[in-house]
């Protein structure tokens, strides 16, 4: 159960641009073992939705993609679209940001699901309704058969929600990417759907790339995190060891903005300056103007991923645990 | 922050429910709460509990079923009619994905100029310091007026939807899950900028969320709602410090905490998912709960109201003493 599943090496996409080009991912480097659940976070844009989809091959129409990703010992970078779609929904399946955009408005959930069903798993038209209304009662779905027969207006933010993870579930894929799946619902049920996937990642080995910005929910369900800044992946490692001592001061910064339960303060943390865009990737350090521990080296040279510690990788000239620095947790 | 005086809202017996055909779906049924001047009213609850559903009514984007409405102490009128007449103008909203309601192909300007113009008549120089004005409030500067939304980061799409909700100087903000979609440290310059605005301007907000912290951070007070139905409410601190519903305590249970140490000690609520078809006789939250006595699968608990702004409606209410038990099921 240890073999990579997944392995992105140097991965970069570029957009060119009329003046200046877009570096959204900028020598992305992971590496994740059958059975590992991974928590994907980092500021808004990035690149963590656009790493999740260029595992599928799917990079937008003008990206330009180079680097190498293994899936299941087939490179993706370069291969044919027939054959990545094969991929995607057989080996792994992704639950997207926007549902709304994956799902048509004109059908109803039921016949959606049905046909993705038959395509991956070549059951007849019964079996696949079967099927379906299965996998929304393991989501937790309420009435699942009337669900299957709803269409996508007639329900909640969450129930949508639900769906979409019962759509890649029901592929039986051995890789699922999903890019906040969690996002719209409460936490009652967020807990069912950790509680899912952690015993779908138990008992059955599947692999999980998970993006969130919920911390709480890495700490709950990963065993694995890999944090992102401006294109590139700037910490990773075990769940324990990256949450009790960061090392990167981004990842520093970014356990303090969390608002508690109970906290009662009139006041949140939060990081000041902003991420420089894709057009603007500054030299040296991408977090340097964000950051409280730059040095000269920073302005110049950009830090690489390196090993730091037994199973931690940080990209940071002035890396270090600082845990009295850390977040007081409750 | 509250003003004293008349509840700026006062919501009587809200009902929604949608005809199908498998039956009714009683998505929201018999809510009643005010909303007082300046405060913030969080609505926190189970995904698909109605809470969009009763914010789409009060927006007048959908028609209740029934229920009355009274706007600053004026005699109750039925919501449907109110929302046109009265609360016209007085009320916006910031939903979710600020990527799928503003319009992609119109520039920050545009965006923020276009209820000025379509419903103040601004045009020309008016028109355009007062867009600027807007986006000052939210943070923004005179540089980002020329951006197409996919320029912006998610953070700053949602300060542009705050700043056109504001534009027409509404009473109320109804934020249905406006910081979701935002990563923590961009949730928190949101959560922020959402409170210096209500002390700027006197806002009232209902604030939707599934963030058990950020309602904690922003709200004075909270409903807790269950099947489309009002189970607990009253003060942020008192009823996340001491939950009287087994819901709202199951609901303080699952957050999942930061702490590595206490990985794994979640409580997962287990029994019937609930369904607003099906809705259980008694107590709706009976299947599931672990404080259920016999009275509970037959009659329907009314509401308690304990001192306080304190309400809650459950025959066995946790007592302040009571300790986080554990029958329930851990991951
Ligand atoms: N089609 C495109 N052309 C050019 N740039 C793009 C395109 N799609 C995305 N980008 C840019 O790529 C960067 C990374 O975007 P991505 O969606 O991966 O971010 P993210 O980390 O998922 O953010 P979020 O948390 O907001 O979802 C952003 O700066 C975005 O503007
Ligand atoms: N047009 C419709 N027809 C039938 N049922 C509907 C319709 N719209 C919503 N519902 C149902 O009404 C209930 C309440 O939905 P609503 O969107 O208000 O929930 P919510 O509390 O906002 O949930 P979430 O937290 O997931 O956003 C849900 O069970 C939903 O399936
Ligand atoms: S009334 Fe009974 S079943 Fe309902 S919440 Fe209270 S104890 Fe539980
Ligand atoms: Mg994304
Ligand atoms: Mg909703």
């Amino acid at each position: 159960m240890s073999s990579p599943i997944l392995k992105i090496s140097k991965l970069n996409v570029m957009f060119p641009g009329l003046m200046r080009d877009a570096h959204v991912l900028r020598d992305v480097h992971l590496t994740v073992k059958q059975g590992d659940v991974v928590g994907l976070v980092g500021e808004s844009g990035s690149g963590k939705s656009m790493t999740a989809s260029a595992c599928l091959g799917l990079i937008p129409n003008r990206g330009r993609a180079t680097g190498s990703i293994v899936l299941d010992g087939q490179e993706i970078i370069g291969r044919p679209e027939a054959e990545l779609a094969n991929i995607r929904g057989g080996i792994a399946a992704m639950v997207f940001q926007n549902p709304m955009r994956s799902l048509n408005p004109f059908y109803s959930i039921g016949q959606q699901m049905v046909e993705i069903i038959r395509r991956h798993r070549k059951l007849g038209a019964r079996d696949a309704r079967v099927a379906a209304i299965d996998e929304l009662q393991t989501v937790q779905m309420p009435d699942p058969e009337i669900a299957f027969s709803k269409y996508p207006h007639q329900m909640s933010g969450g129930q949508i929600q639900r769906v979409m993870i019962a759509i890649a579930l029901a592929c039986r894929p051995r890789l699922l990417i999903a890019d906040e799946p969690t996002t719209a619902l409460d936490v009652t049920v967020q807990a069912q759907i950790i509680s899912l996937v952690r015993g779908l990642a138990d008992r059955t080995g599947l692999t999980v790339l998970f993006i969130t910005h919920d911390l709480g929910v890495v700490s709950t369900l990963c065993n694995r995190v890999a944090v992102m800044y401006a294109g590139r992946i700037v910490e990773t490692g075990d769940v324990g060891s990256v949450i009790n001592s960061p090392a990167h001061p981004y990842t520093q910064r970014l356990l303090k903005t969390v608002p508690i339960v109970g906290a009662s303060s009139s006041n949140l943390e939060t990081i000041p300056g902003q991420v420089p865009g894709p057009t603007a990737i500054p030299l040296g350090c991408a977090f340097r103007s964000r950051c409280n521990r730059a040095t000269e080296i920073c302005s110049t040279v950009d830090p690489q991923l390196k090993s730091v510690a037994n199973d931690l990788m940080v990209a940071c000239h002035n890396h270090g645990s600082a845990k009295s620095m850390g977040k007081q947790i409750a | 922050m509250t003003v004293p005086g008349p509840p700026l809202l006062k919501v009587c017996n809200l009902t929604k429910h949608y005809p199908t055909r498998r039956g009714l779906v009683r998505a929201v049924d018999g809510l009643s709460f005010e909303i007082r001047r300046g405060e913030t009213l969080a609505i926190v609850g189970e995904s698909g509990c109605g809470k969009s559903t009763m914010a789409m009514t009060l927006l007048g984007l959908t028609n209740a079923t029934s229920g009355s409405l009274s706007i600053e102490g004026s005699v109750p009128q039925p919501i449907s009619s109110a929302v046109r007449t009265q609360m016209h103008g007085n009320i916006a909203a910031v939903f979710q994905n600020p990527q799928s309601s503003l319009n992609p192909k119109m520039r920050v300007e545009a965006l923020v100029a276009e209820p000025l113009k379509t419903a103040l008549g601004l045009r020309s120089i008016e028109l355009r310091n007062r867009t600027i004005e807007l986006l000052a409030d939210v943070g923004m500067g005179e540089q980002h007026l020329r951006a197409f939304p996919h320029k912006l980061s998610g953070g700053q799409l949602q300060r542009v939807a705050i700043a056109r909700a504001l534009a027409l100087k509404p009473q109320l903000l109804v934020l249905d899950e406006p910081t979701s979609a935002l990563d923590v440290s961009i949730q928190a310059q949101t959560l922020m900028l959402l409170k210096r605005l209500q002390s700027d301007f006197g806002l009232s907000y209902l604030f939707i969320s599934h963030d058990l912290g950020a309602v904690d951070f922003i709200a004075d007070r909270v409903i807790v709602m269950y099947l489309g139905k009002q189970v607990e409410s009253g003060n942020v601190a008192d009823v996340f410090s001491k939950p009287k519903h087994p819901y709202t305590q199951a609901l303080i249970d699952a957050i999942p905490t930061i702490n590595p140490e206490k990985r794994g000690h979640f409580a997962l609520l287990t029994g019937e998912i609930p369904s607003p078809l099906n809705r259980p006789v008694g107590c709706s939250f009976s299947p599931r709960c672990r404080h259920r006595t016999d009275v509970c699968c037959s009659t329907e608990p009314g509401v308690t109201i304990s001192g306080d702004d304190r309400s809650f409606a459950c025959f066995n209410p946790i007592q302040d003493t009571f300790v986080k038990s554990s029958n329930h099921e851990t991951i």
